[in-house]
């Protein structure tokens, strides 16, 4: 039986909250934001709609004439997104422990994702491009 | 005594070094999937597990779903088409796969997220509950959808073709 060395009680300083905290922070918070967010996005495109209903026409009117669904796609986007690839960060440091591959997995992680994440933006952004599609959008309704 | 140290048999050592040593990404996932069997985590492993599965899932199936979107603005005529592929009844099954992920995912960490705010509830006995009751919640979420989206996919994707 190892002796307990006798350490006197000492006081340490609190923990000041640096990036691997506010990333579990940012988990959380996105993770619980996220749970009306895509199970209402999921249940509008999937239940409500369906992918025979979905067409550039259906993303047009959307977008245009129902402004506030750009926000939520927006929110969705970088939420979902971001909250993902950090998902994938743990996953790369849980089983690959060679630093070499280790830091190179996450490297493409995070250039491909921020990739992924700034063409999803102009998207957003540019919107559907009508003119660019044979028959156009006819009027709603 | 001082300087003593608890020595591993000489399997178990291996396993480790295996895990430690995963210097290709294929040859530890390989391990690790060889090791998720063998560690009886009970319930709350297979909750664990299936959080990380669905969450890949979810992230793969994101990845595409940004980059086919965003043809609506670089390349509109092209979203047509990646629509229609979406319209095969295998998409289909995929589609029921990646509900099923979503629902399970967030599910399951609404679990988690409460858990951590609430630190009693991580006693392993109360989390075995806790994820018994999300498995029910999931399973009263995902039977009804499962079956909309089945008929839609039979009705229009399989029959309708």
């Amino acid at each position: 039986m190892a002796a307990i060395p006798k350490v006197a009680p000492r006081t340490v300083p609190a923990i000041r909250p640096r990036l691997e905290v506010w990333l579990w922070a940012f988990m959380r918070v996105s993770g619980v934001l996220l749970i009306p967010l895509a199970f209402g996005h999921l249940a509008i495109m999937h239940i409500i709609n369906n992918v025979h209903d979905i067409n550039a026409c259906f993303v047009y009117y959307r977008w245009n004439v129902l402004f506030w669904w750009r926000v939520y796609d927006a929110l969705l986007l970088f939420l979902a997104y971001i909250h993902g690839l950090n998902g994938l960060r743990h996953v790369i440091d849980d089983y690959v422990h060679h630093p070499g591959w280790n830091q190179a997995l996450k490297g493409v992680a995070f250039i491909g994702g921020a990739l992924v994440i700034v063409i999803g933006t102009i998207a957003l952004i540019g919107g559907v491009r009508v003119a660019a599609l044979p028959a156009g959008c006819p009027p709603p309704g | 005594m001082a300087g003593s140290e608890v020595v591993l048999p000489e399997e178990a050592r291996k396993r480790w070094r295996a895990l430690e040593w995963a210097w290709t990404p294929g040859a530890g996932l390989g391990r690790v999937l060889q090791e998720i069997p063998q560690y009886r985590g009970r319930i709350h492993q297979w909750a664990w597990v299936a959080n990380r599965v669905a969450g890949l899932g979810t992230l793969l199936f994101l990845t595409i779903h940004i980059l086919d979107t965003a043809l609506v603005y670089f390349a509109p005529t092209w979203y047509e088409h990646a629509i229609a592929l979406y319209r095969h009844p295998l998409f289909g099954l995929g589609e029921l796969i990646l509900v099923g992920c979503v629902l399970w995912h967030g599910l399951n960490g609404l679990r988690i997220t409460i858990s951590d705010f609430r630190p009693r509830l991580w006693a392993a006995e109360i989390q075995a509950r806790l994820i018994l009751w999300t498995v029910v919640a999931f399973l009263a979420l995902y039977i009804p959808t499962f079956f909309i989206m089945g008929n839609t996919i039979l009705q229009k994707g399989i029959l309708g073709r």
